[in-house]
């Protein structure tokens, strides 16, 4: 599983707004061993895309998501964002530039201030950033769109709403700075599945309005297809496949996405279960295994799998792949 | 095979009600269903549904603070479980219905070593020797697929995966062989792929013991993966219950109807647009007058705001709480792009 290799990578005059090259992030235990969280991955987008990060538990995908905010800085590598390196970027120039850069997370009321009431929380970023001319307006601007009537929600504390509605508040916040690219961490996933596709239509509503490029991190296979353009699939640290939704789902070509679709439950009762086997339990990211880090795990396996990590490479149009035997 | 006639479980009327600071929640109201032996029943619905307060009430085991109604009776393999005394209960729970719950570190004793946490047990109900109940122990975690066995006795539960831990409690739940296991979320905090070693464990474990399964989960894939008959549950009550096959196919309930429209399906094109519910699940303290699911139904009349719809049987074994439900020319075939098209539903089903 490799990760390492940047054949999928698209040229800049692609309007490509962000660039992930090589990133390695690291932890270090309190035993002074060294957590491999990401290793080595790369990946871009382009203006207006959904990019869909997916994967288990321990694929490294919400770490990569906090590493291009620089929350920590990584450990190697480069993130290039607008054309500006953020990586060494420190203190004011790097807060700046974060505003076009913002969150959401996975759970919608504990990443609201409980103590403040929904217009402060919103105009926040406003009150550091610009001065105060049109604030309230802008700020009651992004509320309605997001689907909440100002006058009603403005006063009031997020533990006067559901987790759709606190969701919805966190997005007007990351919207009233005027971002261009969103990293969405789970954004549905702490929701109730009735709520889940409120939230889901109302990202892409609001990223065709404001122009945006998505990052979407999550786990739920059906909902990155649903929302993303490009699909990278991770698994311990590395990519292992990357391809336009459709074709990445109508056909997998890395064993890992095979293992992972064959996985979903489909809700169609003829369909049953499926006879896939799965062997084996995730590898420490403290000793990955050598070579590809899926091979243990791996129904395809071979001993060149143990010594030569596997590089991405192209394997049909715009679907690129890192494993030395693809299905 | 099993004899699905003959009830292991049946459960009438029962209505659960907690006291709040904002007045009585009714978490379970006249909710009843039987289970055949071998049968798996799966039970659907959102967060505050209801669905966990079921089956805890069938059990018994929800505390002080919730009230379960005079008329409720739960009659489990001929007995009146309702009548049980405390000391009768206690060899009931484990060895006659089994738990397994969502979230493994909870359930488990985090300062005790794993064998105490299955030896105790079994010692306890089964009544033999401290030696026969570690390798009943041991032979229970070999079963349900833990590699090492007998060292993982010493072990404490932190210092197994998700996975691993999820698998340590279902070896407690089936260590006397019961003839019923509850399996609330029991994969919702795990990762699919370990998701799907879970439940295909369950399902060979009720095939080899001949056990009854109630599969609680509000993932409509898992339930229709692995269950005999589903019951949905909206606000308390039961509104829809059918074979998994008739759910899905013969869909009548406008709420299950929605449910399947709004999630994502992996066998959808992507961009597909997603059909949201509006709304949320009422106020349990403050429900609404008729139908509960009215204020979010597309399709609500005057009617379902004042009268409240009971489960009914179609006659077929399919039952539906409507007064206007799906029609059966029901298309649920997906757009991909434009806006989200009206429900497609033949006039008779609107009248």
């Amino acid at each position: 599983m490799a990760g390492t290799g940047a054949a999928h990578l698209r040229d800049d005059a692609d309007d490509v707004v962000l660039r992930v090259e090589d990133l390695v992030v690291e932890f270090r235990t309190r035993g002074n061993q060294t957590v491999k969280a990401v290793s080595g991955i790369s990946f871009d987008a382009r203006a207006g895309e959904t990019i869909g990060l997916v994967g288990e538990s321990g694929c490294g995908k919400s770490t990569t998501g906090r590493a291009i905010m620089q929350l920590p800085h990584p450990t190697s590598g480069s993130i290039r964002f607008e054309g500006a390196e953020l990586t060494g970027l420190e203190g004011e120039d790097l807060r700046r530039l974060r505003t076009r850069l913002q969150m959401i997370f996975q759970d919608p009321i504990s990443s609201l201030n409980p103590r403040r009431k929904v217009r402060d929380i919103v105009a926040e970023g406003l009150d550091i950033w610009r001065s105060p001319g049109d604030k309230q307006q802008t700020v009651d601007a992004v509320l309605e769109n997001v689907g909440l009537d100002p006058q009603m929600v403005g006063g009031r504390r997020p533990h006067e709403f559901s987790g759709g509605q606190c969701q919805r508040i966190c997005v007007a916040r990351a919207l009233v700075m005027d971002p261009s690219i969103i990293i969405c961490d789970e954004p549905v996933s702490a929701l109730d599945v009735s709520v889940q596709a409120q939230i889901l239509n109302l990202l892409k509503s609001m990223k065709a309005r404001y122009g945006l490029t998505l990052i979407f991190i999550a786990h739920d296979l059906a909902v990155v297809k649903n929302v993303s353009d490009r699909v990278v699939v991770m698994y311990l640290g590395k990519i292992c496949e990357v391809a336009t939704p459709d074709q990445l789902f109508a056909r997998p070509r890395h064993p890992y996405t095979d293992l992972l679709l064959a996985s979903i439950p489909v809700p169609d009762p003829r369909r049953g279960r499926s006879e896939r086997q799965i062997v084996g339990e995730l590898p420490s990211p403290i000793d990955p295994p050598s070579g590809c880090r899926f091979r243990t795990r791996c129904p395809r396996a071979q001993p060149i799998c143990a010594t030569d990590e596997p590089e991405i490479r192209p394997i049909d149009d715009d679907h690129y792949v890192a494993c030395h035997f693809p299905t | 095979m099993t004899d699905r006639d003959v009830a292991l479980l049946e459960v009438s009327h029962l209505s659960t009600t907690f006291e709040t600071q904002r007045g009585p929640l009714r978490a379970v109201d006249d909710v009843s269903l039987q289970l055949g032996a071998g049968e798996t029943l799966g039970i659907v619905g959102e967060s505050g549904s209801g669905k966990s307060v079921l089956v805890r009430s069938i059990m018994n085991i929800l505390g002080r603070r919730a009230t379960i109604s005079p008329e409720s009776r739960v009659v489990f393999d001929g007995r009146d479980t309702r009548a049980l005394r405390m000391s009768e209960a206690r060899h009931f729970w484990g060895r006659e219905i089994a738990m397994v719950f969502q979230d493994p570190m909870t359930s488990l004793n985090p300062v005790r070593k794993i064998g105490r946490q299955i030896v105790e047990p079994i010692r306890f109900h089964l009544g033999i020797d401290e030696r026969s109940a570690t390798e009943r122990a041991v032979s229970l975690l070999d079963r349900v697929g833990i590699p090492e066995a007998r060292r993982r006795l010493d072990e404490y539960p932190h210092q197994l995966s998700g996975g691993m831990r999820q698998r340590v409690t279902i070896a407690i739940a089936i260590s006397c062989e019961p003839k019923l296991l509850v399996a609330d979320e029991p994969t919702t905090a795990l990762d699919v792929t370990v998701q799907k070693q879970i439940l295909d464990l369950l399902a060979e474990l009720q095939e080899e013991l001949g056990m009854s399964m109630i599969l609680i989960t509000h993932d409509l894939g898992v339930v229709a993966a692995y269950a005999d008959r589903i019951a949905v549950m909206y606000a308390g009550r039961i509104v829809e219950r059918a074979s998994a096959i008739e759910l899905f196919e013969q869909t009548r309930h406008p709420y299950t109807e929605a449910l399947l429209r709004s999630i994502p399906r992996i066998e959808h094109e992507s961009h597909t647009v997603l059909n949201a519910i509006r709304g949320r699940p009422p106020d349990m303290t403050a429900r609404p007058t008729g139908c509960s699911f009215a204020p979010r139904c597309e399709h609500a009349r005057e009617r379902c705001r004042e009268d409240d719809p009971r489960l009914t049987d179609d006659g077929r074994g399919h039952e539906y709480a409507c007064f206007f439900p799906v029609s059966l020319s029901t298309t649920t075939t997906p757009e991909r792009t434009g806006p989200a098209g009206a429900p497609h539903r033949s006039p008779e089903g609107a009248r």
